[in-house]
């Protein structure tokens, strides 16, 4: 039985490469393929263990607090666990690279990205070196974590990305021996390895800039370059609206928060505090946002949890992947859609309307203190939220059978699909 | 009120051509399934991907269609009689009418299926456009998507229902709880999607019943596309409303190690054959009146890439099935694939605008005039390539 240790976040990257080394080396083949199993249930104990953490965190805030903004960026920088080490890596490219980066500077989050395994892995660039090209990365950086996929660059573009991030990878498990001229090139943290044999050190022409060719530099000037690009701004402004306002977020405030990205380069905390401070949309009257399968979940738990912790993650987690959105669930590169109307169709309506009653029959077993539906049904919360309520919606619930029944109707209504 | 779910208890009402899109997502290197042995250029620009020369003795060997053309092998044992019945063909050289590298940008033009100066973000999709097409001849036709969301080919102003049939769950609502929802929903801009969510999901969950209880079904593997397909024929064959569908298949986007005669590629499509059999299996006589169009959002680099893969490409293959097609030929305009040939000098080039193409077929299959085809795919030039 191998376990990968959980703290520090990083040692599990070392231990995950250590251990497929060993067993790449293992000759019978039986015992090989049960190593292999062996490692991979190590890693899905660890993402699992370390998902269930990251939900309670998640919920014991509100829906626009910090804990909600890293897992924005952990949808913007999307990476799969189970790819590879990446399942390994996935704490320590949460707690490392984006915790860290999620309120502070856009440069350093990208650059902390561009430098860690899990994102290196996950779009090949550990495979990416001069003269044999691979441009997944790179394409993905400009489109998805940068400038937009309209924002103005082209295939030469991606391709001069793609040679600025050659040999950015994974240091090599054997020992090297580094001639004295690559020495000063070399720029290792922990798993992480810019090699200057894998790298192309000719100049580049980025975006109609010129990059020259000095290494690691390169990809610091590529940071740089990407996150004080208006397209960026733009870009990154929309998602953050999308995200924590809503699909109606007022044309001007994404344009106000997109230029506050511009002129401070990019300083998160000022982009996110604008965007904070507006007075709350959705006490408005006006079109709402349909909430995404993990908005839902997360309503109607922090509605019928009042203040109570959850202890166990383990159901809310099956239920956000039955609705199609599991925790560190999207296999492609782009993340899960923002839009609330994106979501919004036949089966998962009738999806939610089956988790409903489950939610609120196993509620007294996932909270801290055990809450009955009576309790629950009387909370001022609850009851704030039924005034709130059409005739039609109000009609069926004074039908609805027994407390829990009701409970289960009141997340199932028209109005509590929306925020 | 949607009129499939009054109809749920007695169809057989709507004897109409059926139409079923199968959307690959990633960008499936369509040379690694219809592999062009005959050009010499093929071999050089993928020295370890290539799939080896027609040999009879080689079980590895791509399998001959015609004198360019071959099968990859391991979709030929369900495919090769498809084609000897004449009933697939593929249209190679086909592809959007802009170039996009992104796969999210170039799938969403795919199912939007606008103009190509147009380039939208959003809008209705073109399988919604055509229901409502249909429904101006015939009424009750309606549309399902076999997907967890649905897909932006489904967006517009029909409601169409979506469930997922790749999962084993099956869940219940209890009666009473479903009418209060109804209830809750009467008269709300979510009504139809609702009551079209809870019927199909009815249904579905039968289905899964019954199948959990007949042992010869299970054995098909768990997870499979040809285990989903076998459940997409039987749901369509019991609901001939539903006269287009929609299912996706991920995991086509090949960047490192897609290896050749085996490997992940091989295993795709593999699988992807085996569901589309699985699927004319369980359509019966069905499939005498059904269209299947496998297509892509782009095809891939046509030199592989540094790592034994391949990396964005333009021009696709598209697939065209069903038991009443002119198939067992390939069609479409055909380009030269030399070195000099590639779009950009890396891609397949484009000499068939898949909207032309459908819209040529869309056609024929549902009988629609011009102006109809115009909406359905505006600014399109329909080609008929003799497939129906």
């Amino acid at each position: 039985m191998i376990k990968l240790t959980a703290t520090p976040a990083a040692q599990a990257i070392s231990e995950y490469r250590q251990r497929n080394a060993e067993i790449t080396a293992i000759q019978d083949a039986d015992q090989r393929r049960l190593a292999e199993s062996e490692l991979r249930e190590a890693r899905r104990l660890l993402v699992m263990d370390y998902s269930a953490a990251f939900f309670r965190r998640l919920i014991s805030q509100p829906a626009d607090g910090a804990e909600a903004l890293v897992w924005f960026w952990f949808n913007h920088f999307n990476v799969l666990w189970q790819n590879d080490l990446v399942g390994a890596a996935l704490p320590s490219y949460i707690d490392d690279v984006l915790r860290p980066n999620a309120e502070g500077r856009f440069r350093d989050l990208l650059l902390g990205t561009m430098t860690h395994p899990a994102m290196l892995v996950y779009l090949d660039n550990t495979r990416n070196s001069s003269g044999k090209m691979n441009e997944n990365y790179a394409r993905e950086i400009l489109e998805l974590h940068t400038l937009g996929v309209n924002g103005g660059y082209n295939q030469a573009d991606v391709r001069e990305t793609a040679r600025i991030l050659t040999g950015a990878g994974l240091r090599p498990l054997e020992p090297v021996q580094w001639a004295p001229k690559q020495v000063p090139y070399l720029v290792q943290r922990g798993e992480f390895l810019f090699d200057p044999r894998r790298h192309d050190f000719g100049r580049k022409d980025l975006l109609g800039q010129t990059i020259p060719g000095k290494g690691f530099g390169e990809l610091e000037a590529l940071a740089d370059r990407l996150s004080r690009h208006p397209a960026t701004a733009r870009h990154l402004a929309g998602k953050l609206c999308l995200f924590l306002v809503g699909e109606e977020a007022p044309p001007a405030l994404v344009e106000e928060a997109a230029r506050t990205f511009r002129e401070t380069s990019g300083d998160l905390a000022a982009v996110l505090g604008l965007i904070r401070e507006r007075p709350n949309r959705r006490d408005a009257p006006g079109p709402k946002t349909f909430k995404e399968p993990q908005r839902w979940v997360t309503s109607a738990l922090a509605l019928l949890s009042g203040a109570v912790p959850v202890k166990n993650a383990q159901l809310p987690l099956g239920w956000l992947s039955a609705l199609g959105q599991g925790l560190f669930g999207c296999r492609t590169p782009d993340g899960y859609s923002l839009r609330g109307g994106d979501w919004l169709s036949a089966g998962q309506l009738a999806q939610r309307f089956e988790l409903a009653p489950q939610i609120v029959n196993t509620l007294p077993r996932l909270a801290e203190t055990a809450m009955p539906p009576e309790q629950i049904r009387a909370s001022p919360a609850v009851g704030a939220l039924e005034a709130t309520l059409g005739p039609k919606s109000r009609q069926a619930l004074t039908r609805a059978k027994g407390d829990a029944g009701r409970l289960a109707l009141l997340i199932s209504s028209p109005e509590f699909m929306y925020w | 009120m949607p009129m499939a779910w009054r109809l749920w208890a007695a169809p057989a009402v709507h004897p109409g051509p059926r139409f079923l899109f199968v959307f690959l997502r990633g960008g499936y290197d369509a040379l690694s399934a219809l592999v062009p042995y005959g050009e010499p250029f093929y071999y050089e620009a993928r020295p370890n991907i290539a799939l080896a020369r027609p040999d009879p003795a080689n079980l590895e060997a791509a399998v001959p269609l015609d004198h360019r053309w071959a099968l990859h092998p391991s979709v030929s044992d369900a495919l090769k009689p498809f084609w000897d019945a004449k009933q697939l063909a593929f249209v190679p050289f086909t592809g959007t009418g802009f170039v996009s590298r992104s796969h999210f940008q170039a799938q969403d033009w795919v199912e939007l299926g606008q103009a190509p100066e147009a380039r939208p973000a959003s809008g209705s999709g073109f399988l919604n456009r055509l229901l409502t097409e249909l429904n101006g001849a015939r009424g009750s036709a309606t549309g399902v998507s076999f997907t967890p969301t649905l897909p932006p080919s489904f967006h517009g102003p029909v409601p169409v229902a979506n469930w997922p049939l790749s999962g084993s769950r099956r869940g219940k609502i209890n009666p009473g709880l479903e009418e209060l929802i109804l209830a809750m929903y009467d008269e709300h801009a979510l009504e139809d999607l609702v009551r079209d969510g809870l019927g199909l999901r009815r249904e579905i969950s039968l289905q899964l019943q019954q199948e959990m209880q007949e042992a010869s079904r299970a054995a098909l593997p768990a997870g499979s596309f040809a285990l989903e397909s076998a459940r997409m024929g039987r749901l369509l064959c019991d609901h001939p409303e539903y006269l287009l569908g929609f299912v996706d298949v991920g995991g086509w986007d090949t960047h490192a190690g897609q290896g050749a005669a085996r490997g992940a590629l091989s295993s795709r499509l593999r699988d992807l054959a085996e569901g589309l059999q699985a699927l004319a299996r369980e359509l019966g006589s069905e499939w005498q009146r059904t269209l299947v169009v496998v297509m892509s959002e782009f095809g891939r680099t046509f030199r592989e890439n540094g790592s034994r893969g391949t990396d964005h490409g333009h021009g696709t293959t598209l697939w065209v099935l069903g038991g009443g097609i002119q198939g067992g030929a390939i069609r479409g305009e055909q380009g030269g694939l030399g070195s000099g040939d590639l779009h950009q000098d890396r891609d397949l080039p484009v000499l068939n605008e898949y909207r032309d193409v459908l819209a040529g077929l869309l056609a024929q299959h549902y009988g629609l005039g011009s102006e109809a085809l115009a909406r359905v795919f505006p600014a399109s030039s329909p080609r008929n390539l003799g497939m129906l």
